[in-house]
């Protein structure tokens, strides 16, 4: 099958690659072996939050100091014009968000802890000042039996702020039935189960306990298809409504998913989920064709590829004790000969690993055997020199490296 | 450092990273809470079955075997596979009576086919309705797929010294539906790979694929089979031709299940069984062939992804196929699971989770309100008739609906 694009790997950056090709009338087809990371987000996509340990305020002025290998280092000047791009076309798929580049804002964490954010899921709550959380008094409800939200935690930790923390449990009839097994009180689970009824129980237990001044927190249990069920909830519940996040995966991030999904295909684009590339022909320093598990003899071929295949969670790096690979061309990928330079023994420490990733030049071109591959262009988590973990930058470098290199393949 | 190089578990199920990503795309789950959800059924329950069967849980039975855990996986965990092979090698419950009815396609229709015109009324009344419910458990809403009475293969046999006169060939994998309930899907493949160049002949045999028979763990009768299919397929092959077939769930089974689930290996021939809408598709696009379309022809399509579509890959063929037809207004649907899922939704214990898995397809149809809604999968086609009312046709009874035959054959040079 021939395309204009090809784009290896269906999460955030390949979705947000495609969508950019797909949106300047291209043939584009993604493939993608599985889903993504994207399902593993909290809601709130980081562009830049954190130096060393330190908070970043300003982090398109911060990524200045970036050293010269880092993704956004070699994006340089455009970086800001691509940060309102990304909010644009989340948006466009139907991903509402609040922030801006220019300032992170704050927001909280599964345990109500203060974290900084580029673009955060309008369920959420998100404030500037992360001295000042923007309720003082707060009803934090719990469901019966459900596994994963921690109003305890989230009392302690608010507390720490002021905040007044009140936790109430209450029962939801639809979820009796989901009850009877303890696999199944987990967030996708109950997502899938809540409906317009459900969400009308839900509003008219809210009212009936919550106080005048409290701003209400629900774990974010809602809207899994679209936003509109958080909408429909907030204009019935009386008081102030935010969601808190539940632990991966997550509904903000499935939802987020399937719309970019359908974003894509509404724009002609081919979406092969579940097919897997299992090698990528180069010859004479340009990509020939590729090779998938489902289509077999019939070659996928395209004018330029770009490879956004993700870090170890998606299989686009493989490690294993004598070292590092990118598994569908055979990238070259640096890394310390020593195997104890890899990791730090302190597992919450900044781990080197998590830095290493392909080779790119400054047209993000990777390196094969020394030479750059001239139609091949790589994006998102599978750099290196990123550590999106350390930095909270994994969205931020997704969405930009995508768009960038979406336009350099179109130039 | 001495360390395991590779994955040496079945179906690779070590590489599961607990992630959890399967547990969002599984159908049943968010349906039946006696299903524990792929990751849990799959890998995880894998991991205490090793230590004894006593571990293996029922309700395995409840997976529909959609494989959309497998799509989903971000790590090549083969769940699907991991699920069925446990029910085929722990589950020691006898198949029931109302099983082997249900599984064995290829004999009820041979015994029902002479006796169709008393057969097709008796299923539609209500008393026989009701008879199969109590009596073997075979839900009452469900309709019996008619029964005809000239079956394909005796008219495909006679075609023979026809299709012989074409230059190229291939051979053709018609199943049991085609043969017993819809000859008219496989004239009009024929009439449509005739009116393009090429000759389409029977294999030396064929039996059912299978598919029925493993989900009903009639192993030993569905490995007969197979290996009586792969003996064929085989031959055609060596003679040059590649096997073509109109059913996504049949080619599926071809495809993974006989090396996955029934141990036989079809790894040389893999590449040439294929789907007929993939085979065309491809002809075209490489420029080997040119299908013509009536200027009057006007239809509103939905095209749903039937699950095995959707593992198989190959969606994105029959979706372009109808589009090449200019006449169509073309609405893919979301790809969502239908609910029949062969014979799990005609059994009585499943019905309500049936409907209830495949309410959103049917609301989206509605939504479209299309002419037809398209699909390369019959038992597909049974659930959303019979659940929508619209009317359901394989993408290849579209296109011959479509076509111009005559100015086919011309662009193709076939006198």
């Amino acid at each position: 099958m021939k395309f204009d694009y090809i784009v290896i790997g269906g999460g955030l950056c390949g979705l947000t690659a495609g969508i950019r090709l797909a949106s300047k009338n291209k043939k584009v087809a993604i493939v993608s072996s599985g889903q993504s990371a994207l399902h593993f987000s909290s809601g709130a996509f980081g562009l830049y939050g954190y130096n060393n340990g330190e908070l970043v305020e300003t982090p398109l002025e911060d990524a200045k100091s970036l050293p010269a290998s880092h993704p956004y280092s070699i994006i340089g000047t455009e970086m800001q014009a691509l940060t309102n791009d990304a909010k644009t076309l989340l948006e466009k798929a139907g991903i509402n968000l609040n922030g801006e580049s220019v300032k992170n804002h704050f927001t909280l964490t599964p345990f109500g802890e203060i974290r900084p954010s580029w673009l955060t899921l309008k369920e959420f709550p998100v404030f500037n000042d992360p001295q000042t959380l923007p309720f003082d008094k707060v009803l934090a409800i719990n469901l019966k039996g459900f596994l994963e939200s921690y109003p305890s935690f989230l009392a302690e930790n608010l507390g720490k702020s002021g905040v007044a923390v009140r936790v109430e449990t209450i029962d939801l009839e639809r979820l009796n039935n989901l009850r009877k097994s303890h696999y199944d009180m987990r967030t996708i689970s109950v997502a899938k189960h809540i409906d317009t009824a459900t969400i009308e129980e839900l509003a008219n237990k809210i009212n009936s306990i919550a106080g005048k001044s409290e701003t209400v927190l629900i774990p974010a249990i809602i809207g899994l298809n679209n936003s509109n069920q958080i909408d429909r909830l907030r204009e019935l519940v009386k008081n102030e409504l935010y969601c808190i996040p539940t632990l991966p995966i997550s509904v903000g991030g499935v939802r987020s998913q399937t719309r970019l999904e359908q974003y894509f295909e509404s724009l002609g684009g081919t979406f092969l989920l579940g097919d897997h590339v299992t090698k990528g022909i180069i010859e004479g320093g340009n990509v020939k064709y590729l090779v998938t598990t489902n289509l077999g003899d019939d070659h996928l071929e395209a004018e330029a590829y770009i490879l956004a295949t993700g870090s170890y969670l998606c299989e686009g790096l493989l490690s294993d004790p004598n070292g590092f690979k990118e598994p569908v061309f055979g990238l070259d990928v640096k890394y310390p000969a020593n195997r104890d330079e890899w990791y730090s023994e302190n597992f919450f420490a900044s781990q080197p690993y998590m830095s290493y990733g392909v080779e790119v030049n400054n047209e993000f071109h990777p390196i094969k055997d020394g030479m750059p591959v001239n139609n091949l262009y790589a994006a998102g988590s599978i750099l290196g020199h990123c550590n999106s973990l350390e930095e909270d930058s994994g969205a931020g470098c997704a969405m930009l490296t995508g768009l960038y290199t979406a336009d350099l393949a179109t130039k | 450092m001495k360390y395991q190089q590779q994955n040496i578990s079945a179906n690779d199920f070590e590489e599961c990273i607990k992630c959890t990503i399967c547990t969002a795309y599984c159908p049943v789950l968010a349906v039946n809470p006696d299903y524990p959800g792929p990751k849990i059924a799959g890998p995880d329950g894998e991991r205490y079955r090793l230590k004894g069967p006593e571990f293996y849980d029922k309700a395995l039975k409840y997976c529909l075997n959609c494989k959309r855990c497998e799509i989903s996986c971000p790590s090549n965990v083969k769940i699907g596979d991991i699920i069925q092979s446990a029910r085929i090698k722990y589950d020691k419950s006898k198949p029931k009576l109302r099983d082997h009815i249900l599984a064995e396609t290829d004999v009820m229709g041979a015994l029902a086919s002479p006796f169709a015109p008393i057969v097709n009324p008796i299923l539609k009344t209500k008393v026989a309705k009701l008879a199969l419910d109590n009596i073997l458990g075979v839900d009452k809403h469900r309709n019996f797929p008619e029964y005809v009475t000239k079956r394909f293969a005796p008219w495909f046999k006679k075609a023979e010294s026809e299709q012989q006169k074409f230059p190229k060939h291939v051979a053709y994998y018609h199943g049991c539906y085609v043969n017993n309930q819809n000859p008219g899907l496989g004239k009009d493949f024929v009439m449509i790979m005739n009116s393009v160049g090429y000759g389409v002949l029977p294999l030396e045999k064929q039996k059912c694929c299978g598919v029925a028979k493993i989900a009903n763990k009639l192993i030993d009768r569905a490995k007969h089979d197979a290996r009586i299919n792969l003996k064929s397929i085989r031959q055609a092959v060596d003679e040059g031709m590649p096997v073509l077939g109109t059913s996504s769930t049949c080619i599926f089974t071809i495809r993974d299940e006989y090396p996955h689930l029934l141990g036989l290996d079809n790894a040389d021939v893999k590449n040439d069984i294929l789907l007929a809408t993939v085979f065309l598709a491809r002809k075209i696009n490489s420029g080997e062939i040119k299908l013509v379309f009536k200027k009057d022809y006007h239809k509103k399509v939905a095209y749903h992804t039937a699950c095995h579509m959707q593992k198989l890959g190959w969606a994105t063929y029959s979706k372009e196929l109808l589009k090449m037809i200019p006449g169509v207004e073309f609405t893919a649907l979301p790809s969502q699971c239908c609910g029949i899922a062969g014979t799990y939704g005609f059994k009585k214990e499943n019905y309500k989770y049936s409907q209830a898995i495949g309410s959103e397809v049917f609301e989206n149809i509605r939504n479209v309100n299309p002419d037809y809604v398209s699909t390369d999968c019959e038992t597909c086609k049974w659930q959303i008739e019979m659940s929508t009312g619209y009317t359901v046709k394989n993408p290849i009874e579209i296109l011959a609906e479509a076509l111009d035959i005559e100015a086919t054959r011309k662009a193709n040079n076939i006198i």
